[in-house]
């Protein structure tokens, strides 16, 4: 009892993997591409999703153009999406629902920002990046009884005592950048335990309680050609996910205690071993 | 979908048309009452008057005699038809699909896991002969649960119903007909997948909770697995977009 990872053999509940370009896309050319007959037939529920924004200034609140984009998604019975790719404003955004394993997930998602990199690129040659950010989101749901955090969750350089010491429900949220070979890359690591019932404060843990760990990664630089990016280098798109889930399991490795980090199967335990 | 623009009633795979009506009455075929389908036990029923009638249509006949499951099987892409001796209407169901999808709303599914769905839901009792059961409606919402974590891509399966109990199987063959795999639903909330193989291999069977999305989806995205529902190459499931049916992917500029 304690917490457990939401899907038994592991804890992740989201994964999205996102391209920022420097410029808005053309929905058009993805509209036109051959491509889309193939995300319409692995992604059936089609729809446009519209960007809406405001901005406060001096004069008061200038409302900007409506910018429209398109969304080719898997749905559940439920309507959520389990797999769904985006593209609207600038970010082409592939959101993972029903993660089985990375060498799955992440070749599927390459797969679609390489192909629709490679539309957009071939009717403009000159289309820069300028963002490439993953986004994991972890949960593990109390199942009752030992309702102590530390049995989950260790306090060290990515957990502070005192929040998770205060009270049953508690959050932490923090944020920091590292440095690729000079290159920042933002972190941001959002820890709630949370209850469905509600943000009233309670003394004891709800039954339905969850931890969620959402550790977003966010590399940003100058605007630099979308082809470099698809080329098979230690800079291209793949190899930066492929750092990024990395870094988030050894933040996971950091952050969980030991038996959970052998539960969603960071570590084998020691009798798996022999 | 040209039945549709034509001003007379017309035979539409052998389904009468009620065109005045619109493409909404198309719904309502598969809403209809599925009294006198019912051919009872007769071997030749391609002969038998009934199977001329408007209406209703039947294709082959006995493939599973002796055997506990009796086979629903899919005849063309779009159609279905009962091999053993019930009968069900052959209706255009994907066609029907896409006439209301294009008003209301997009496909949430794969479409061949709709026309699955609906056609399951519209075998009468006694399909089989006297006595036998229907895919149970708990066999059926196992279905439906699962049928969400199918590749969109899969081919549509061969179906058996356990004349029985209701229970139903799902059975991809490859065409070689020396490996299939099976989910088999009966409808007790779980789904046991099995894969059989002639030329050797040690799939290991498994039994999980439909709920249990993904685990289930792991084990339907094994290779092995997967090349049996997409009926595709190793080549083709790995890297679906360098397959020669698909539209392909536009050549990369070459980069530094």
């Amino acid at each position: 009892m304690g917490f457990e990872p939401i899907h038994g053999v592991h804890a992740v509940e989201t994964v999205a993997f996102t391209v920022r370009q420097d410029r808005p896309i053309d929905i058009s050319i993805l509209q036109q591409s051959a491509v889309r007959k193939l995300w319409e037939t692995e992604l059936p529920a089609k729809q446009i999703p519209q960007l809406l924004e405001t901005e406060m200034g001096p004069a008061g609140a200038v409302q900007k153009p409506v910018v429209s984009g398109l969304e080719f998604a898997n749905l559940r019975q439920n309507g959520s999406p389990a797999w769904l790719l985006r593209f609207l404003g600038t970010d082409i955004v592939v959101e993972c629902t029903r993660y089985t394993d990375w060498e799955k997930v992440s070749n599927r998602a390459l797969r679609y920002i390489r192909e629709a990199l490679s539309a957009l690129i071939t009717a403009d040659s000159n289309l820069k990046l300028s963002v490439i950010a993953m986004n994991v989101v972890d949960r593990f749901r109390y199942k009752g009884g030992d309702a102590d955090y530390r049995s989950l969750l260790k306090a060290g350089s990515f957990l502070a005592v005192g929040p998770a010491s205060k009270s049953p429900l508690w959050h932490q949220h923090s944020g920091w950048f590292e440095f690729w070979n000079g290159i920042p890359v933002l972190n941001q690591l959002n820890i709630d335990v949370q209850g469905t019932a509600g943000d009233s404060v309670v003394a004891t843990l709800p039954d339905d309680a969850s931890v969620r760990i959402q550790h977003l990664q966010e590399m940003r630089f100058v605007p630099q050609s979308a082809s470099d990016f698809l080329c098979d280098t230690s800079g291209s798109i793949e190899a930066t996910f492929s750092a990024y889930h990395i870094e988030n399991l050894r933040l996971m490795s950091k952050l969980l205690s030991l038996d959970a980090a052998i539960n969603v199967g960071l570590y084998q335990s020691s009798e798996e071993n022999s | 979908m040209n039945a549709l623009t034509a001003r007379e009633p017309i035979a539409w795979r052998g389904f009468p048309l009620p065109m005045s009506k619109g493409p909404n009455a198309l719904l309502s075929l598969l809403e209809a009452p599925t009294q006198d389908r019912t051919l009872g036990p007769q071997r030749q029923v391609e002969s038998h008057p009934t199977a001329r009638r408007p209406g209703y249509r039947l294709i082959g006949t006995r493939l599973v005699g002796a055997g506990r499951r009796a086979k629903l099987r899919p005849h063309y892409a779009d159609q279905f038809s009962v091999s053993d001796t019930g009968l069900v209407p052959a209706v255009n169901v994907s066609e029907t699909l896409i006439q209301n999808s294009a008003k209301t709303l997009s496909s949430t599914v794969p479409l061949a896991v709709d026309r699955l769905i609906i056609f399951l839901e519209r075998v009468p009792p006694e399909w089989a002969g006297p006595g036998t059961a229907p895919p149970s409606v708990e066999a059926l919402a196992d279905v439906l649960a699962v049928s969400y974590f199918i590749s969109p891509q899969s081919t549509m399966p061969e179906i058996e119903v356990d004349p029985d109990s209701g229970g139903v199987s799902l059975i991809w063959t490859r065409k070689d007909k020396r490996r299939s795999f099976a989910l088999i639903f009966d409808g007790d909330h779980r789904v046991v997948g099995t894969m059989a193989c002639l030329d050797g291999g040690n799939y290991k069977p498994w039994a999980l909770a439909v709920d249990q999305e993904v685990q289930i989806a792991m084990r339907l995205e094994d290779l092995d697995v997967m090349a049996l529902l997409t009926a595709q190459s190793f080549a083709q499931v790995i890297n679906p977009s360098a397959s020669s049916d698909s539209p392909g992917v536009i050549a990369l500029p070459t980069g530094k």
